[in-house]
């Protein structure tokens, strides 16, 4: 069977580390690879009201969702977590174009057996991720509510709350595209945006990265 | 002379059906993915006083060490930098641990043209990144200073300050070892281990934060 190689870029690895390392390292450390022309199961984005911070539990998600692709034991702010999986990958992105490949991957992490943590990423046509970098710039620090937001670069892929991030106060909203190759030798493409809430959910901080090419 | 690169680019040297061939050898085809991007090339420890944030250059380093692997622009405390990458990925040295990837890596971010974070990242045998995680409890908080952290962890394989950092007053410094091993075919095993240490304004230690994660095979 040829092997295809597909580096799936996870929120665990991408903030591993205090000072930012670039995309050598998510090449080299950074990614979990899944071989074959068609990979994993596939799986439909669950509902919002499926997946709620605080409160979803794993059985909840694997009763509803079925065998993950992988699970991960890992830890952040000295607890530890659970991380559930699924990912499913195939040819060719209408999105990326004929040098990427389709893929939806969701990354469920939970920690004291209660969600702390979600992540969905996709480029497929019907539910891609993919997303204006352009208005980000408009984003006001203290000013900006989540509804702002939401009004600006639509709703967010993901959300993380302590101990995925660092303040047990705050709210995270990702924002998360990437590309991956149709075989394992080209250079994929991710742009993640963070942006951080305060209690009172106005803008406390945002951080962007872009990796790759399309 | 602190260090030298030497670019052995490996592109194009394999048609697809050779490229089959080497699949089948896991950390072989680690390489050849990664060379799709990144050149082979040798990359050198830096000496600590050789970087100094918010004084060196964009233009020093590109002298010194030539164009990087790879240049990102991103965007961190709503202030925008850029990340130049030097990496070495190696399919015959010895690594520190059995299966794992010979990788060493210098990463470095500027803000406005000038270092303020940087990070070295190795896993030969004869030169890594490795640490004692065991010492970091030793690492007072409101009370150590750099020469006590030092004296116990030894030089800081990185250091940063904002806006890499939050806030504008403090200095991070990080010691990082990690690797990718494989034993037993894919997904690799990943390890990643840091001891991230900030000071405050006068030097003191403000916050110690261990990380690890996976297992080391």
């Amino acid at each position: 069977m040829f092997s295809r190689i597909q580096d799936m870029f996870f929120e665990v690895n991408w903030r591993s580390s205090i000072l930012p390392t670039g995309p050598a390292l998510l090449l080299t450390l950074g990614g979990i690879l899944l071989s074959a022309c068609s990979a994993g199961t596939n799986f439909e984005r669950p509902s919002a009201d499926a997946i709620v911070l605080g409160k979803t539990t794993p059985d909840q998600i694997t009763k509803t969702m079925g065998k993950p692709w992988k699970k991960l034991a890992t830890e952040s702010n000295g607890k530890k977590l659970e991380v559930i999986i699924y990912s499913y990958a195939e040819e060719y992105s209408p999105v990326g174009g004929p040098n990427a490949a389709l893929g939806r991957t969701i990354q469920l992490t939970f920690a004291d057996g209660r969600l702390a943590g979600h992540e969905f990423f996709s480029s497929f046509k019907n539910d891609h991720t993919d997303f204006d970098v352009s208005r980000i710039k408009e984003i006001r620090k203290s000013a900006h509510s989540t509804e702002d937001v939401l009004h600006i670069l639509g709703a967010p892929t993901g959300q993380q709350v302590y101990p995925l991030i660092d303040d047990a106060e705050q709210l995270r909203w990702s924002y998360r595209y990437q590309q991956i190759p149709p075989r394992g030798i080209k250079v994929q493409y991710v742009k993640i945006l963070h942006i951080y809430f305060d209690k009172n959910r106005k803008v406390k901080n945002l951080n962007f990265e872009e990796k790759g090419k399309r | 002379m602190m260090r030298k690169i030497k670019h052995q680019s490996l592109a194009g040297l394999f048609n697809i059906d050779t490229l089959k061939r080497l699949f089948s050898t896991l950390a072989l085809s680690m390489c050849l993915m990664i060379s799709a991007c990144l050149s082979f090339q040798t990359v050198e420890r830096p000496e600590e006083n050789s970087l100094i944030l918010r004084q060196t250059t964009k233009e020093e380093i590109l002298k010194k060490y030539g164009k990087p692997n790879q240049r990102s622009e991103s965007i961190r405390n709503f202030e925008p930098f850029i990340t130049f990458i030097y990496a070495h990925v190696s399919g015959t040295a010895k690594p520190l641990h059995e299966y794992a990837q010979p990788t060493k890596t210098l990463a470095l971010n500027f803000h406005k043209d000038k270092l303020v974070s940087y990070s070295f990242l190795a896993n030969f045998a004869n030169d890594h990144t490795d640490f004692d995680e065991s010492k970091v409890k030793l690492v007072q908080k409101g009370k150590h200073t750099k020469t006590d952290v030092r004296n116990l962890l030894g030089t800081p394989a990185g250091k940063g300050v904002w806006p890499i950092l939050a806030s504008e007053d403090s200095l991070a410094w990080q010691y990082r070892y990690a690797h990718a091993s494989y034993k037993n075919g894919t997904p690799p095993n990943i390890y990643d281990k840091e001891i991230a240490i900030t000071f405050d304004e006068e030097g003191i230690v403000s916050d110690v934060k261990l990380t690890v994660k996976g297992k080391l095979n």
